[in-house]
């Protein structure tokens, strides 16, 4: 029963799409009509950007969209039968790809003509004791470690933990997810425990990693801290 | 069950898939089995990550129609984090005398919180008829009304990253339109550990307007490319901490080597 409500669901939504853009381009839409349709485009394109990883997703998402307009107005864009949304959401991935390309290589044709100012005083310095600790941390020990332990999570507490680690803020996840704030609270305190666990059993037979978490993060295995303890 | 809706979810049907999956078009069944498809598959991980990352702007950013051709614009709307709203109406009060004669005076400040309680947004005249803004962020806790004052409740276990940016419109009551944009730049309070505070100084929009909406959000930096010039030099203007006209320099200077 669900099932089928939900795939009601998606066709009503392709349809609405589909009524949109074929009343656009007839001349017909209400304004209402040609925001929400103007809105679309643009979460889309948003979204094409920063799967794209592009450093300024807005900027080419706004041009892209307005781009996208003025193709429906013209007739190139339109609703076809054959591909549906499907490719419908194709042709945006393109179009945001083409609009990348074309934004950065006017912005290297700017550069080009006015060298900025900004990538002289930003040059690395080679005297900067504090970016040579950081280089010079056993990082990938961890991160390999943390990796190999995330397997171990339950797939509810790995997506979370994925998508935070991507660097989405708990209440974005929920939304993502459709959780609430609260429980995407308890399954990050629950999958960070289960995780720090599993990374200091790995520690107590892996000096390396000890040592590592020591210098990176100031912290020791509780048995490790044990055993000094005992020592003094 | 998964076997049956992976045919769905394959690479080239993988975006229609995530499109249902964000917009909750999936029945609660399929959902369960593509969550547990998709975290053995990074590439999918990420996808849904960049679906997040683009609902963050849609918060703020919307396309309006002027002139039949579709403009980005600033908004604010309850899903943006920190969002509150302050009547702007002149609110007058009455002191009263042993006497028994009262004479109605304006009230010297406003105050709110946001619907999230991390914002508590306090607005006080000053004597040449100008506002003072000041917008105080909890990262670790929230604004709770305590009497006619508010107090921070600490919540340690909800630690918020710093904010960036506070977007505040002034909303026309009787045309429902957007008067004025302004952005201010939060900074770490040196009054409050943990707290985050963005001032601005309003000019008085009594003799414009009558009846009058402040709208407020919490928004990214990002948010500033999308302000008019006048609106950007107004921010600045109205920018009281040093640190913060800093920002807007900064902020201009990249601009303009990007």
């Amino acid at each position: 029963m669900a099932e089928s409500a939900s795939v009601q669901d998606a066709e009503l939504m392709a349809w609405r799409i589909q009524k949109w853009l074929q009343k656009v381009a007839q001349g017909c839409a209400c304004e209402h009509e040609k925001e929400s349709l103007a809105n679309w485009l643009l979460e889309m394109c948003l979204y094409y950007a920063h799967l794209e990883r592009s450093s300024d997703p807005q900027e080419i998402a706004v041009l892209a969209a307005e781009r996208l307009w003025e193709s429906i107005q013209s007739g190139n864009l339109t609703w076809r039968d054959d591909v549906g949304l499907k490719g419908l959401l194709h042709y945006i991935h393109q179009a945001v790809r083409f609009e990348m390309g074309r934004y950065y290589r006017q912005l290297q044709r700017d550069r080009a003509i006015c060298v900025p100012l900004e990538s002289i005083t930003h040059l690395p310095d080679p005297n900067d004791v504090e970016q040579t600790i950081i280089e010079n941390l056993n990082w990938e020990l961890i991160t390999d470690v943390i990796r190999e332990a995330i397997q171990h999570l339950s797939p509810q507490q790995k997506l979370v933990v994925l998508l935070r680690l991507d660097g989405l803020e708990p209440r974005e996840i929920a939304e993502l997810v459709q959780l609430s704030r609260k429980q995407v609270n308890v399954v990050l305190s629950q999958a960070y425990a289960r995780l720090r666990h599993l990374v200091f059993k790995r520690a107590e037979s892996h000096p390396a990693l000890a040592a590592a978490l020591d210098q990176v993060f100031n912290i020791r295995p509780v048995s490790k801290t044990k055993d000094d303890d005992e020592g003094t | 069950m998964m076997r049956e809706h992976e045919a769905a979810w394959h690479e080239d049907a993988l975006d229609t898939a995530l499109y249902r999956y964000v917009h909750g078009l999936m029945s609660s069944e399929e959902r369960a089995a593509f969550e547990v498809w998709m975290v053995d598959r990074p590439e999918v991980v990420a996808r849904l990550a960049a679906w997040g990352r683009a609902r963050r702007a849609t918060r703020y950013l919307r396309m309006r129609l002027v002139d039949g051709v579709p403009r980005p614009e600033l908004y604010l709307s309850p899903a943006v984090e920190g969002y509150g709203t302050l009547e702007l109406t002149p609110t007058p009060t009455a002191n009263r005398y042993a006497a028994g004669a009262a004479r109605r005076t304006q009230r010297p400040f406003l105050q709110t919180t946001s619907a999230d309680g991390r914002v508590l947004l306090t607005l006080r005249a000053e004597p040449n008829g100008d506002w003072q803004l000041t917008a105080r962020y909890a990262t670790e806790g929230r604004w709770e009304p305590h009497g006619e004052d508010y107090v921070l409740v600490q919540t340690p276990l909800e630690p918020l990253v710093a904010p960036q940016c506070l977007l505040c419109l002034i909303v026309n009551l009787d045309s429902d339109a957007v008067h004025r944009r302004y952005l201010a730049w939060f900074m770490p309070d040196p009054d409050a550990p943990d707290c985050y505070v963005a001032r601005l100084r309003l000019p008085d929009w009594h003799s414009e307007l009558c009846f009058a909406r402040l709208l407020f959000g919490v928004v990214d930096a990002d948010a500033a490319r999308w302000l008019s010039d006048a609106e950007r030099r107004a921010s600045r203007d109205a920018a009281l901490d040093p640190s913060a006209q800093q920002r807007w320099q900064e902020w201009e200077q990249r601009a303009t080597n990007r």
